[in-house]
């Protein structure tokens, strides 16, 4: 087996491994929905980031490439949570999906 | 004096990126799909806080030991994937083949038991325009997600079968079978948000 694949095979073996934590988290109903929203969400972005420098190599690639891509696809993504305050609002009018 | 335009830049110039031009269509691509699945996320958590009868329906035993399943044959894909483009890299054919067959063993058996959930939820009355528990757009936004996300996943399984059998060949480069693995990668890593935000969100109180 090579360093390479030994990587690998850890980076899966954590991903298993948080992917694990999250179904107790679900399972014994740890947290209130708002906290396990947060909670899910950093074990989904630390499993992303791990999927994307490990697995898709996007650490070993040039900075150039990385900062094209990353930041303006988190500045889009987080702009759409600009809506959020009006689901709110239906929210609290009473509104039924 | 140095010119400011030298002939490298006229014919083509430096690559910016340091890499090649597939390479990058493919991370353009993702990026945007990025976006797609961003907003079907997103939208669907929209949908969800502001509906006051957002149903949570799935139970442990099936709904979130068959997901839970699902996953593991995903992430194991992604560690097959990876390892066929590391056989890829040091020019190891046989295992680059063997390791992208896999890869798709994996994603059938995904898409297997996604099917079988599917079905599971249709029995219990699950349409995307209504449901038995509360707001009908639960089934709008899981039938969307879930079947975007499957789509994605066997047009991967079709796309890997084609770049391993010019693999096989031997008409296939390194770098194509990279840009097959960014893809796959990427199918792996998108159901690793809608896993928690569809499943372990709505698990059923006990």
């Amino acid at each position: 087996m090579t360093t390479q694949s030994r990587t690998y095979t850890w980076i899966w073996a954590y991903l298993l491994g948080l992917t694990g934590i999250e179904l107790i988290l679900a399972y014994r109903h740890v947290f209130t929905p708002r906290a396990m929203l947060l909670v899910l969400m950093l074990l989904s972005v630390a499993k992303a980031g791990m999927i994307m420098n490990w697995f898709m190599h996007l650490g070993s690639e040039r900075v150039t490439l990385v900062l094209t891509l990353l930041p303006p696809l988190i500045l889009v993504l987080s702009l759409m949570f600009s809506i959020f305050p009006d689901a709110f609002r239906l929210l609290h009018m009473g509104a039924h999906g | 004096m140095n010119s400011l335009l030298t002939s490298a830049d006229w014919n083509g110039g430096e690559s910016p990126y340091a890499v090649g031009d597939n390479k990058l269509g493919m991370w353009l691509f993702l990026v945007s799909d990025s976006i797609t699945f961003g907003t079907l996320l997103i939208s669907c958590m929209y949908a969800r806080t502001a509906s006051d009868n957002w149903p949570a329906p799935f139970h442990m035993s099936p709904s979130i030991v068959f997901a839970s399943i699902m996953t593991f044959c995903l992430l194991t894909s992604s560690l097959t994937m990876a390892l066929a483009v590391s056989a890829s890299k040091h020019g190891d054919r046989a295992g680059t083949v063997r390791y992208m067959l896999l890869t798709m063993l994996g994603g059938v058996a995904f898409v297997v038991l996604h099917a079988r959930e599917w079905m599971h939820l249709i029995g219990e009355g699950v349409r995307p325009w209504s449901n038995p528990w509360g707001s009908p757009l639960f089934g709008a936004s899981f039938f969307a997600l879930t079947g975007l996300h499957m789509l994605h996943v066997i047009t991967g399984v079709i796309y890997l079968g084609v770049v391993a059998r010019g693999a096989r060949k031997g008409t296939r480069t390194h770098e194509d079978i990279e840009i097959c693995g960014l893809y796959w990668h990427f199918v792996d890593l998108v159901w690793m948000f809608i896993f928690p935000l569809i499943y372990l969100m709505s698990v059923a109180p006990k």
